[in-house]
């Protein structure tokens, strides 16, 4: 009997050690199982029937995991628009993303070669030339001319010609490039400003109250808000749309172009920071300015987005940085008026670089390399925008977002239902929660995108095209200058940023002009000593190969 | 008096060897097998990463690749003067937690244990623990609400007219530790309680009517039999938790989640220095080496701590 029980026991204790240990094995097998069976996904292109389209070839269904690295990114594959991109391609995706935007949850992936389906992120994120370092994604011109040929006509021209690596190939598809193609057309429907437009607003009710001066210079502008200051003691004056300055890459201080700094300054054949040159020091005497006369908070550079969105809802704030498409929000304590875009500034400017946004990457973990090169060709193609974009043709707006019509055809361009379009600019996120247009930017062309926003009788467009159009520039040769965080230069460049968003607050908020212009000396003097003139040196050297590849 | 807390008894006068084997000990040992595998593998080995630290390696490299450089980051980090500053943050604000944190489960579980209604104590206590499983991200979203300029705090304080300012709360610096300790303190007291709870719970009923047989009042009974009781639980906890001084229990949560450039001076920890400087930027031997530092001041912390209690009142884990 006792033989039997301890029998018993030791059998027992073996069970408990397999168990725990078998989840180690496991794993292990299926990594094993992945790695044999991606080659065998890759050789024999499936033949295209004449007529149809790749990803009409095969439409079962299949659910692609896909890692977003944009924390706010809000949509999660449910609404309207993403069931009729599944019913078109048979592909779901599963969306995943980190909880802070600073590639920790990225980088981690890779480490650990965990790859999902698709990777999405900026394109200019350090984690892009690891992954094609170490061998991690799919060449998609050649998966493209293999299985979805289509990628390769749909795309913009720089797509494929611009963010080569050095083996001559594409490894990520870069949408929103602002290329040829779209730099034409947008001149020619006069959006060359749209929605996300950086600008300042105002409360109307309050400027009409102290007889609606100009306030097309700070000067100005400073002295209206003091004005309103005085009659509404409990408003903030000037909400910067900044979070903090860790983020502050233009090194704008909250101020959104209106000073016309950038993070890089052009000296010549050379770059310097941004914050080397004057139009950096105006922007911080105006803040200063700002915070002496009382019309700034600290709450400005602390608040988490949600609370920012919550304050100027809510009407709390006199006047506020953000785009054109939040610029004109109804403050809840008076219904009857808005706040209104501002005429920018003569300083304001607007570098672009027109080299896109997002990349979109297929990791050869990923099981489906054939359906999902065909998914991003459906995401490039036109077909593919007018249903993650543009919605459901018609005459007339029926007041029902999620099931439209939302456009109309107007000389052989989609335009969105003014009637539409007025329920989505008022409230772009609750629209976009429930119908998911304009959500799905996977692989957009920047052109086909934005088309059916383009509306040259808008008379608001017309009037911010005017304002902001000729301070729009376009330097594509400013184009990823940074170092990999990692090296030398970027371990500089990541103390210096430190020590910017340290003394950018100091600055801003010193006690007067004097004071606020010595810590600023003082700033420039330890990010010398850091080593600041070596990633200028890194930046130069970068811009002038760009500017070589670029012919200029 | 020199017993270790934990150690198990041993039976006077040793078995020979086989004897010792063929008992039912054996199996009983076995069970613990798996644990004990479990942490070599989990544990122990990855201790092994801790070369990288003296190394300069990529990502693609895996431990054993990249060249050695020495002591090289070591000497970066001792160098860096956000270093220093995190140190000194973390060692402060992890010493007034442990003052105000600590005693408050303490005391909670004695006032606790004094409630006759056991129906209102199981209200209490289940409210008070519902605080630890808030995640930090949640807790942190609704201090910055309230504590806003606008908030509902400044507005209770500017009403009563104890301010005549909003306090910014998050902006000056000086707020940030006490913040934090204020925070764990709402966060921490009931669950810590529990433990303490536990130990009076164990006294036997009898030796509480002696003592009242003698004369002893409640605060008697408190003094005389529910803090020896529970004496030896706060050595333990007291031990582990100075052990923990480096790593800070909630340090890194509260300065990732509340730390803003205005209160940086304050707010910016160990924690958070390994991870901005190190992941963030992909040096992951720099990382290793931050976190080696801590590691060995943190052991180094508790074998001091567990040496001097077994010094002071013979009451030591280990």
């Amino acid at each position: 009997m006792k033989k039997w029980k301890s029998s018993m026991a030791l059998l027992a204790t073996c069970v408990v050690s397999a168990t725990v240990f078998s989840a180690c094995s496991n794993s292990n097998d299926n990594a094993g199982n992945e790695a044999s069976s991606t080659p065998s996904a890759t050789p024999t292109a499936a033949a295209i029937p004449d007529g149809k389209k790749s990803w009409e070839v095969d439409t079962s269904p299949i659910t692609l995991d896909a890692y977003l690295n944009f924390s706010w990114f809000a949509n999660n594959w449910t609404d309207s628009a993403a069931k009729e991109i599944t019913k078109e391609t048979g592909v779901s995706v599963k969306i995943s993303k980190p909880v802070n935007d600073d590639d920790q949850k990225l980088n981690l992936m890779i480490t650990s070669d965990k790859l999902p389906d698709i990777i999405m992120a900026d394109k200019n994120s350090p984690a892009w030339n690891l992954m094609v370092e170490k061998g991690m994604l799919y060449s998609l011109d050649e998966l493209a001319a293999q299985y979805a040929p289509e990628l390769l006509q749909d795309a913009p021209k720089e797509a494929f010609t611009n963010y080569v690596a050095d083996d001559k190939h594409t490894y990520m598809y870069v949408d929103f490039i602002e290329g040829e193609q779209y730099q034409e057309e947008v001149k020619k429907y006069n959006a060359l400003v749209g929605t996300n437009q950086p600008e300042w607003s105002i409360r109307q009710d309050y400027l009409e109250e102290i007889g609606n001066p100009d306030i097309s210079t700070p000067e100005a502008f400073t002295a209206a808000l003091e004005q309103i200051k005085a009659k509404h003691p409990d408003k903030m004056g000037y909400y910067a749309n900044v979070g903090d300055l860790v983020n502050d890459k233009d090194f704008q201080l909250g101020t959104n172009n209106m000073f016309g700094n950038y993070r890089y300054s052009i000296n010549g054949d050379k770059i310097e920071a941004g914050f080397r040159s004057d139009k950096f020091k105006q922007e911080l005497q105006f803040m200063n300015k700002l915070n002496t006369l009382d019309l700034l908070t600290k709450d400005t550079f602390i608040d988490t987005k949600d609370i920012f969105t919550q304050k100027i809802n809510s009407g709390k704030t006199i006047s506020y940085a953000w785009a054109i498409g939040e610029g004109t929000k109804t403050p809840s304590d008076n219904p009857n008026t808005s706040y209104k875009v501002m005429a920018p500034f003569d300083s304001y400017t607007q570098y672009r670089t027109g080299g896109g946004w997002n990349a979109f990457g297929i990791p050869k973990s990923n099981k489906h390399p054939e359906r999902t090169i065909r998914f991003l060709a459906y995401m490039a193609s036109k077909q593919g925008h007018m249903v993650a974009k543009w919605g459901v043709e018609g005459d007339k707006f029926s007041g029902d977002v999620v099931n439209g019509p939302h456009y109309s055809m107007v000389d052989g361009k989609p335009l969105y239902l003014p009637e539409y379009w007025e329920v989505k600019q008022k409230d772009w996120s609750g629209v976009s929660s429930k119908n998911g247009l304009g959500e799905y930017w996977f692989a957009t062309n920047a052109a086909w995108w934005n088309e059916p926003e383009w509306n040259n009788t808008d008379p608001a467009f017309i009037e911010y095209n005017k304002m902001f159009g000729d301070k729009v520039k376009y330097v594509p040769e400013l184009e990823n200058l940074d170092p990999m965080p990692n090296s030398k230069e970027g371990i500089i460049l990541k103390r210096v940023s430190d020590l910017y968003s340290q003394y950018g607050v100091k600055m801003i908020f010193a006690k007067s002009e004097e004071e606020s212009m010595s810590i600023y000396e003082e700033f420039l003097k330890k990010a010398d000593s850091l080593g600041l003139p070596q990633v200028e040196a890194y930046w130069t050297a970068n811009y002038q190969k760009n500017a070589e590849r670029m012919g200029k | 008096m020199n017993k270790p807390l934990m150690a198990t008894d041993r039976r006077p006068g040793s078995a020979s060897l086989r004897g010792k084997l063929s008992s039912p000990q054996v199996i009983l040992q076995l069970m613990v097998l798996p644990a004990v595998l479990a942490m070599v593998i989990f544990n122990f080995m990855p201790m092994f990463g801790m070369l990288i630290a003296f190394k300069e390696t990529d990502l693609t490299d895996g431990i054993f690749g990249g060249k050695w450089v020495g002591f090289a980051h070591f000497k970066e980090i001792f160098e860096d003067d956000r270093f220093w500053m995190a140190m000194h943050n973390t060692i402060g604000m992890s010493i007034l937690k442990l003052v105000i944190t600590f005693a408050a489960p303490i005391l909670f579980a004695l006032i606790m244990n004094e409630i006759r209604s056991n129906a209102y104590k199981k209200v209490v206590q289940t409210i008070s623990t519902l605080p630890h499983f808030l995640s930090y991200v949640i807790v942190a979203t609704l201090c910055l609400i309230f504590l806003d300029p606008q908030g509902i705090v400044n507005h209770v304080l500017m009403s009563l007219h104890l301010t005549k300012e909003p306090i910014e709360f998050m902006a000056e610096a000086k707020w940030f530790w006490g913040l934090g300790s204020a925070l764990d303190l709402w966060k921490e007291t009931g669950w810590g309680a529990i433990v303490f709870l536990a130990a009076i719970t164990g006294v036997n009923g009898e030796v509480y009517e002696a003592a009242r047989m003698d004369g002893a009042g409640r605060l008697r009974c408190i003094w005389h039999i529910n803090l020896p009781a529970i004496r030896s639980t706060i050595m333990v906890m007291l031990i582990l938790n100075i052990g923990n001084l480096f790593y800070g229990g909630s340090n890194f949560d509260q300065s990732y989640l509340l730390g803003n450039m205005f209160n940086t001076d304050r707010s910016y920890t160990l924690g958070y220095y390994t991870l901005d400087n190190g992941l963030i930027q992909m040096r992951y031997s720099f990382a290793a080496a931050a976190d080696l530092i801590i590691s060995t001041l943190s052991l180094t912390l508790l074998l001091l701590t567990n040496w001097v209690a077994k010094k002071i009142n013979g009451s030591n884990i280990f």
